[in-house]
């Protein structure tokens, strides 16, 4: 209350509630008001102005009191801020920075506006480090880059998550800081996520800007912005950042939601005209810059596969490529649902080594002739040697492709391991014991430091995916010898 | 030439009566060895009878003699049998004698033994439980002490927080207390100043109050902003 | 119209609370209504018992000059009426009418002639005013200080308590 009184003495201006619609309030005086500024109420809840009208202002509530009419409202003079600092990690933070966990208060430290211009040209850099996942099918077929905006789309339950968090737990083990938004999801997910980074022990590099399905709209369309605002600071201190954004297309059901009660006039799929506007400036303060980096991955989903909804092209516009989870795959068992013909990554493949990026097109054909092969076979007709190697080849990389959602691979594991089903060293071997070797040989690469130094020697040295598969076929105890039948 | 052929025919004819009477005659010998077979057999069943007789006979004086010998082995096996008991009996006598004096013996030997054995165990047993008796009696005072001074300073301790709990209570009663005193006082002043204040002086204030906000431009159109 | 300016004018010298100009509008529109009724007869009958004098005076005036449209004036007294700006005003004593009429007039002096007086008696102010208008706000009322001070003499006060004990 003391804060009211302060602000009404400071600002000298005064407002009356006049009409409260849901989470939109319209207010008598305050002339001196900006859009988007801050206001108090009288019960010291938040709002943030709208618009302005002649005899009103609109004002969206920031918190889930009922406000009465008749009461009075001062003007903060601020935007929106949120307090940031190091001690943020391993917190469960709103979007006003107020704490979730049943933790103490933060600190008052420093404030930064939540809703700021994206970064001129200037301050950023090409996308040139390569961003692991830990995913084989992603690093190998639609690799990432520090600083790209990926795009996670697919239907609901088809695996989106489980992807993001083998992400998190690789990037916070080589030492980024990964920001989790969660966007209008259900508590009970809330919780199941800061019990799952505190399981794996990586909650120290970690940080959740929540908002739940019954918070209200105004806190909803807060989170993803607050969520920047966060990784912004931690890249001006030099790290590496890479946020997640769960999920855009209930974000913009929330503006949605918000610009029809403002009576804002609907446009397609009545969503409001500015809802690429709103998205885009929020996409595009992400990047790699000559501080350090912001990697975004926000998530859509689709409904039904339809890759071409609005929101979800809105997003692919926005975004330097999208993985797409295909329901399909996911129904016959693929794990990670991945289409790898389907998903784009605009920015990747300047990040890998030589290597990699050869293994990367040599896969891609191969996937391609591996599936109209594939089709062929459901002629009945009769296949000749060089198309039953290649289903044969086929099959074992599916195998190998499916992952378990809590494993995570590093790249050079990936590299050797596809180096040797090209070069044969699995050819007689059952399909059914072929995860289980593939996983010794990971096991000892991580485990054993001599072989991963020997291994990460061998891959650094190659160029091309041909020198890797004779180097292989010359010595095929690098990787026989770790199998053990 | 008829004449050849005929005597061709004829001789055709011949023949085949011939060999007809051949075959004939063939077929009425076999018959009549048959029959003379058969009566023989006859004869020899005429033979058979009285062998079945003579075998009866014969097979009837063996079951007798069998008879006779069987009998006689079983009275010399029971003869046999008898005596071997006898023998057996006695044997058996002189053995358990001899085992029941050697048991007793081992009997006696042990309860000997057993009887000193116990003597002893009292002694040794009451050494040990005399020791064990005195560790678990210095065991058990250490501990009751030890029980003691910790459940001292628990209570010590507990008591001290309770103080301390206490000092902390008090302090924020008593600052409440304060407050609720200085709201108590701000009332009082409060209503007395606003008696104290006459009608005149109220309004001279609020003809300030009105002067300064029109010092203030408070009164002024809004159309600049 | 500047005419009839002046004679609306001359109305709201009379009005200077929320609650008068309330009146006068349920008085004008009473009238206006009446002016359709019975033929016009009913007019007649509200101005002599639903109005007031001093406004069945005025209005009685200025409808006995020559080409004055009852209705069109009515209206633009309405219309006079709905655009009056208020003037929010928390005091902490009621005062008499004479006082009323010296704030208003230096109120309507400060702000113009279409405002009204919007008073309230809160007698926790203790002393001054704390005015509204227009969205702005000014505290100058004894609260403030009052609060103020008492915060800095806390400690004064309270050991004065001790020493009586």
């Amino acid at each position: 209350m003391k804060d009211f009184e302060n602000y009404l003495e400071e600002s000298g201006e005064i407002g009356y509630v006049e009409e409260v619609i849901h989470s939109l309030i319209y207010a008598s005086g305050l002339p001196g008001a900006h859009p988007n500024e801050v206001v108090v109420f009288e019960s010291g809840d938040l709002g943030q102005i709208l618009s302005l009208e002649e005899e009103y202002v609109e004002v969206l509530l920031l918190t889930s009191t009922k406000v009465k009419v008749g009461s009075r409202i001062a003007r903060t003079g601020e935007a929106l801020q949120i307090r940031v600092d190091k001690s943020l990690l391993g917190r469960v933070i709103d979007p006003l920075g107020r704490a979730k966990d049943k933790k103490a208060i933060l600190k008052d430290t420093l404030n930064l506006p939540i809703d700021t211009e994206p970064p001129k040209l200037m301050m950023r850099k090409e996308v040139e480090s390569a961003f692991e996942t830990g995913v084989s099918l992603v690093d190998l077929v639609v690799p990432l880059g520090r600083g790209q905006r990926e795009l996670v789309i697919g239907d609901r339950k088809t695996g989106k998550t489980e992807f993001l968090l083998q992400t998190v737990m690789t990037q916070a083990k080589v030492g980024s800081v990964c920001i989790y938004a969660v966007v209008g999801q259900k508590q009970v997910d809330i919780k199941k996520l800061q019990e799952f980074f505190q399981e794996k022990g990586i909650d120290k590099n970690t940080l959740i800007v929540a908002s739940s399905s019954s918070e209200p709209s105004g806190l909803i369309y807060l989170t993803p912005f607050s969520a920047m605002t966060i990784a912004e600071y931690f890249r001006d201190q030099g790290m590496d950042v890479l946020l997640v954004l769960d999920d855009m297309t209930t974000h913009a059901r929330n503006y949605r939601e918000i610009s029809l009660l403002a009576k804002r006039f609907p446009g397609k799929s009545a969503y409001p005209g500015d809802i690429f506007y709103l998205q885009a400036r929020l996409v595009e303060r992400a990047g790699n810059f000559k501080k350090g980096s912001i990697t975004l991955l926000p998530v859509a989903e689709s409904i039904l596969g339809d890759l071409s909804g609005y929101i979800q092209t809105n997003l692919m516009a926005m975004t330097d490529g999208h993985i797409f989870f295909d329901i399909d795959l996911y129904n016959e068992g693929k794990r990670p649902a991945v289409n790898p013909y389907l998903s784009v990554t605009r920015v990747g493949h300047q990040t890998q080594s030589a290597l990699a990026r050869d293994v990367s097109r040599e896969l891609s054909s191969f996937l391609v002739t591996y599936e109209r092969m594939k089709q062929f076979l459901h002629f009945g007709a009769e296949i000749g040697n060089t198309a039953r190697n290649i289903l044969n080849l086929g099959s074992k990389l599916d195998a190998f492709f499916n992952q378990s959602a809590d494993l995570t691979v590093p790249l050079s594991a990936n590299l050797l391991i596809l180096g040797g089903l090209w070069a044969g060293i699995w050819t007689e071997t059952k399909l059914e014991d072929l995860p289980g070797q593939m996983e010794q040989v990971l096991l000892s690469y991580q485990t054993d430091k001599g072989y991963k130094s020997q291994v990460d020697e061998l891959i650094k040295s190659l160029k091309s995916f041909s020198d890797l598969v004779n180097n292989i076929r010359r010595n095929r105890e690098i990787i026989e010898s770790k199998i053990k039948s | 030439m008829q004449e050849p052929t005929f005597i061709y025919l004829g001789l055709l004819i011949i023949a085949s009566l011939t060999l007809l009477l051949i075959g004939v005659l063939v077929l009425y010998l076999r018959l009549i060895r048959r029959y003379l077979n058969l009566r023989e057999g006859g004869r020899a069943e005429l033979d058979s009878q009285t062998l079945l007789a003579n075998a009866q006979k014969k097979s009837q004086e063996i079951l007798e003699e069998a008879h006779k010998k069987a009998s006689e082995i079983v009275e010399r096996s029971e003869k046999f049998l008898q005596a071997q008991e006898g023998k057996v009996a006695k044997e058996l006598e002189k053995a358990s004698k001899t085992y029941a004096n050697y048991f007793q013996d081992a009997l006696r030997r042990v309860e000997q033994e057993a009887s000193e054995t116990l003597k002893n165990v009292p002694e040794e047993i009451k050494k040990v439980y005399a020791t064990e008796i005195v560790n678990i009696r210095t065991t058990l005072d250490a501990q009751l002490s030890k029980a003691r001074e910790d459940s001292r300073q628990i209570v010590l301790e507990a008591y001290q927080k309770a103080e301390a709990e206490v000092e902390n209570y008090k302090k924020k009663r008593l600052s409440q207390i304060d407050d609720s005193i200085i709201i108590i006082l701000q009332e009082v002043a409060r209503r007395v100043l606003s008696r104290e204040i006459n009608q005149e002086e109220h309004e001279r204030l609020v003809m300030k109050a009105l002067q300064e906000a029109k010092r203030e431009h408070v009164f002024e159109e809004d159309n600049k902003q | 119209m500047n005419n009839n300016q002046h004679i609306y004018n001359r109305f709201l010298e009379n009005i200077k609370t929320r609650r008068e100009a309330d009146e006068l509008k349920e008085e004008a529109v009473l009238l206006k209504k009446g002016l359709y009724e019975d033929e016009g007869r009913a007019y007649e009958s509200y101005l002599k018992t639903r109005v007031r004098a001093w406004v069945a005076g005025e209005i009685s005036e200025v409808f006995s000059q020559e080409g004055v449209n009852k209705a069109e004036f009515l209206q633009g007294l309405l219309d006079k009426l709905a655009g009056l700006k208020a003037v929010r005003l928390v005091i902490a004593f009621e005062p008499s009418q004479e006082q009323l009429s010296r704030f208003v007039s230096f109120i309507k002096g400060a702000a113009g002639q279409d405002t009204i007086v919007d008073l309230t008696y809160e007698p926790h102010i203790i002393g001054g005013a704390i005015i509204v208008y227009q969205g702005k706000y000014k505290d100058v009322s004894f609260k403030k200080i009052f609060e103020y001070q008492f915060e800095k003499e806390r400690e004064k006060l309270l050991s004065l308590l001790d020493k009586e004990k």
